[in-house]
């Protein structure tokens, strides 16, 4: 039997096949192949519905829980606001419910309006936009037919990106870099768009079409400037992500790359043409005419087809796939022989990159900027102090007591706190000062530190920033920094970039300061903290701007903290509430008040656990039909997001059913349940289908459920219909789980501890 | 690969004061991230977001 192609995750959705400028370095109408001429300029239907329909199978088949797709062209805006609102609704109806979808645009930015801008706000589109930089470099390619300058036209387009409504659509800029322009002066025309990102791509070329090099240019100048932008990145501060120095930074450090440019890691993306063709790359347009073509199309070919294809496999075999130059060369994991298509000549595509001798000194060059970043790790467990066998029996039954449920904690902040060294270690950072001090007060206040650290959102941000996520700036370990120094309180000062206009100390709050403000300087004193802003105004606590993390005081001394500042706690995968007001936060404290109440009267067994390792509840936004809402996020040990229910009994069931996936979770992190590769879908509790990870989480929720209803059943006799609705669920999800085939001795275990427990809720109401 | 690599340590102000259970973060520092991030590959499977990105003509 053939095995499974690697997924495909990335889609390149081709909408339009045409362009309204005309910029002579286009890899798609000035370059070797002419596949344009002859495809339809708008998608059709037929070819959008066929497209969706393959996209989710494949998601099905391969059990992804992401998908990311871009629609482009051309130019895409010139298919209009009709066919990309039913490519995202197409799209989004055709995945399985448990697999993301990351809709994107990429556009030259002439015709981005507020008319669109709403549009892709609706269907949560994010946009990115080519740029060359400023107005002479940009108007050096990226022309109109007649001549034209595009350049206004864009700056007016990102100008409507940058307004607070839009500014989440942002995604980033993509800048074709070309040494005739001034580094510095394209560097600085970017970074006043306040881009969250941006991508320089190298020019494509070929070794029978190579690259511009100008004379007296030395060797490498694409490295040379690619450097001087680099120099002036680190001297500000690193204000936005730079995929092509992150990427380095990352594969210097062992990490995986992040663009098919730079690294070894196999390719997982494909272009669809608006005729319904499958193409292997875009860049490959620059080679020879007709290289991107596979030969198949979404009417006759599945995903699997294009993904087993040989141009496919060649661009995903790593180390192996690379000629013996490359293999040979000390920096090949960085550079991963450059992108495929710049390797072509004489037919083949077996050789260096023609831009080898300028990615080997931007390599270099960067390396010995970062200074030494590799070293062998010591056989530490990461992951913290085991648990103990009765630890484990406990939570396999779906409880866990307190000690069990702090030892998950300890193994949650062991692993945060690795994350954070792999985040620092992967930044190509020389020195930082707020790790420094990060890393003093770790030593010498170590209570500080593990307070900061154990906050959930931590650890969000950490892996974010791990998987490559370029939101995920570094600039949230200086945060770190200071809030470890506002509760050590020994006088320790660092420098924090201000973010969407705010100070963000997490655990502990945030400063509301505006536009203008761009670092200020945090001191941890005895008596309090200070913030000196750059526009030289000092402040602290004691301004009304402070906006605390607030706590909410039970009984018993127990706190609960109501996390609306942090925006790293858009971990969870719904809307996050603003701010909540004085009225809306008395009616939370309330409501907790009574739900803690309720679960630990009721439901005492699952209480105590709870209340060892649940810190923070995060308010989400409402539904639109004010269904309840709630989540447990994998990366936010401790927390749970929910949007206020109706009832404070409403609210405990919440809790309980979400600190469920939390505890799991934590589990999860240290050890196998079941066999991740299994791709088959069950539905259990009437849900739609989903793979084993998700029965898995299903069940040991509703362990939770059953036992919430049936303790209510027992003096409110309206609450036996649902007990015994949801016991009957559970009872047959947990058989589903446990002749799934797909558990590890580990997940047997805890499937039997699920059946000890319906079994006692089963023989307790016979 | 082997010449970015460093033995030496990167310069932290203080010292050490980790133990089995709690590595210090200075000596967590030290070691290859993507060795570390590969211990953490069972914690990281849930981030949701794939690590790589290989879109070379947008962002």
């Amino acid at each position: 039997m053939t095995p499974p192609p690697r997924p495909l995750t990335q889609v390149v959705l081709k909408v339009h096949s045409r362009c309204d400028l005309a910029c002579d370095h286009c890899y798609v109408y000035e370059h070797a192949d002419t596949g344009w001429r002859s495809r339809p300029r708008v998608i059709g239907d037929a070819v959008l519905a066929r497209a969706a329909e393959r996209i989710g199978e494949h998601a099905v088949a391969h059990g992804l829980t992401a998908v990311r797709v871009v629609l482009h062209g051309g130019e895409p805006l010139l298919a209009g606001p009709a066919v990309i609102r039913r490519a995202a609704e197409l799209l989004r109806a055709a995945l399985p419910e448990v697999c993301d979808l990351d809709l994107r645009v990429h556009t030259n930015g002439v015709r981005l309006d507020r008319e669109y801008c709403e549009l892709f706000d609706e269907l949560g589109i994010r946009v990115g936009l080519s740029l060359d930089g400023d107005r002479a470099a940009n108007d050096r390619h990226r022309r109109f037919a007649d001549g034209r300058s595009s350049h206004p036209q864009v700056l007016r387009a990102v100008g409507l990106l940058r307004e607070p409504r839009f500014r989440h659509l942002y995604a980033g800029l993509l800048c074709t870099v070309d040494v005739a322009n001034d580094p510095l002066a394209v560097y600085r025309a970017l970074a006043e768009l306040e881009p969250p990102a941006v991508d320089f791509l190298l020019p494509h070329a070929t070794w029978e079409r190579p690259p511009r090099r100008p004379t007296g240019a030395g060797a490498t100048p694409y490295a040379d400037w690619l450097l001087a932008v680099h120099t002036r990145w680190e001297a500000d501060g690193r204000p936005f992500a730079v995929r092509t120095f992150d990427s380095v930074h990352r594969t210097l450090s062992g990490l995986p790359g992040l663009s098919e440019a730079l690294g070894l890691e196999p390719v997982d993306l494909v272009v669809l043409e608006t005729d319904g063709t499958y193409e292997q790359a875009d860049s490959l347009r620059t080679a020879y005419d007709g290289a991107p073509a596979t030969g198949m199309d979404v009417f006759r070919h599945s995903l699997d087809d294009v993904a087993r294809h040989p141009g496919t496999a060649a661009r995903q075999s790593g180390l192996a796939g690379l000629n013996a130059t490359c293999r040979a060369c000390p920096v090949v994991r960085s550079c991963g022989g450059g992108l495929y298509a710049h390797r072509y000549r004489g037919g083949t595509f077996d050789h260096p990159s023609v831009y080898c001798a300028d990615l080997r000194a931007l390599i270099d060059g960067l390396a010995a900027r970062a200074g030494g970043m590799r070293r062998p790790a010591p056989p530490v467990d990461v992951a913290g102090p085991a648990l103990s066998d009765e630890q484990l029996d406990e939570l396999a039954a779906g409880l866990g007591g307190p000690e069990a449920v702090r030892a998950l904690a300890r193994s949650q902040l062991a692993l945060t706190r690795a994350m954070l060294a792999a985040v620092h270690g992967s930044s190509g950072l020389p020195r930082s000062a707020a790790w420094e001090l990060l890393a003093e007060l770790d030593a010498a206040e170590p209570a500080a530190v593990d307070t900061v650290l154990a906050h959930p959102y931590v650890r969000a941000w950490a892996a974010r920033r791990l998987t490559g996520d370029p939101g995920a700036g570094l600039g949230t370990l200086a945060e770190l920094a200071a809030s470890a120094a506002v509760l050590a309180g020994r006088g320790d000062a660092v420098a924090v970039p201000v973010q969407d206009g705010a100070l963000h100390l997490p655990a502990l709050g945030r400063l509301v300061l505006g536009a203008g403000v761009r670092e200020v300087r945090v001191t941890g004193g005895r008596t309090g903290w200070t913030a000196h802003a750059d526009d030289g105004t000092l402040t602290g606590p004691g301004d009304p701007r402070w906006q605390p993390v607030r706590r909410i005081g039970l009984t018993g001394g127990r706190t609960l903290a109501l996390e609306d500042v942090d925006p790293q706690r858009a971990a969870h995968r719904w809307p996050v509430a603003d701010r909540l007001d004085d009225a809306e936060f008395a009616f939370w404290t309330r409501d907790v008040i009574d739900a803690a109440d309720l679960l630990d009267h009721d439901l005492p067994e699952y209480a105590a656990g709870l209340w060892a390792g649940l810190s923070t509840v995060t308010p989400l936004r409402p539904r639109p039909d004010r269904h309840d809402v709630s989540s447990a996020a994998r990366q936010a040990f401790g927390a749970v997001g929910i949007a206020r229910p109706r009832t404070a009994p409403t609210l405990a069931l919440l809790l309980a059913h979400e600190f469920q996936h939390v505890k799991l979770g934590a589990v999860l992190d240290r050890w196998e349940l079941y066999d991740r590769t299994d791709t088959r879908l069950f539905e259990p509790f009437n849900l739609s289908p989903r793979p084993i990870g998700s029965l898995f989480q299903a069940v040991y929720a509703h362990l939770a459920v059953t036992a919430f209803w049936g303790t209510r059943a027992r003096t409110d006799p309206s609450a036996q219909p649902r007990f015994t609705h949801w016991r009957a669920l559970t009872d047959e999800a947990v058989d589903q789980l446990a002749t799934s085939g797909a558990l590890t001795p580990l997940g047997h275990r805890f499937a039997t501890g699920a059946r000890h427990s319906v079994d006692a809720w089963l023989r307790i109401t016979a | 690969m082997e010449q970015t690599v460093d033995q030496g340590a990167v310069p932290v102000r203080g010292g050490s004061c980790g133990t089995e259970d709690r590595p210090a973060l200075a000596d967590l520092a030290r070691l290859d991230a993507g060795e570390l991030a590969g211990r953490l590959e069972l914690a990281l499977a849930g981030a949701g977001v794939r690590p790589v990105s290989p879109f070379d003509s947008a962002i």
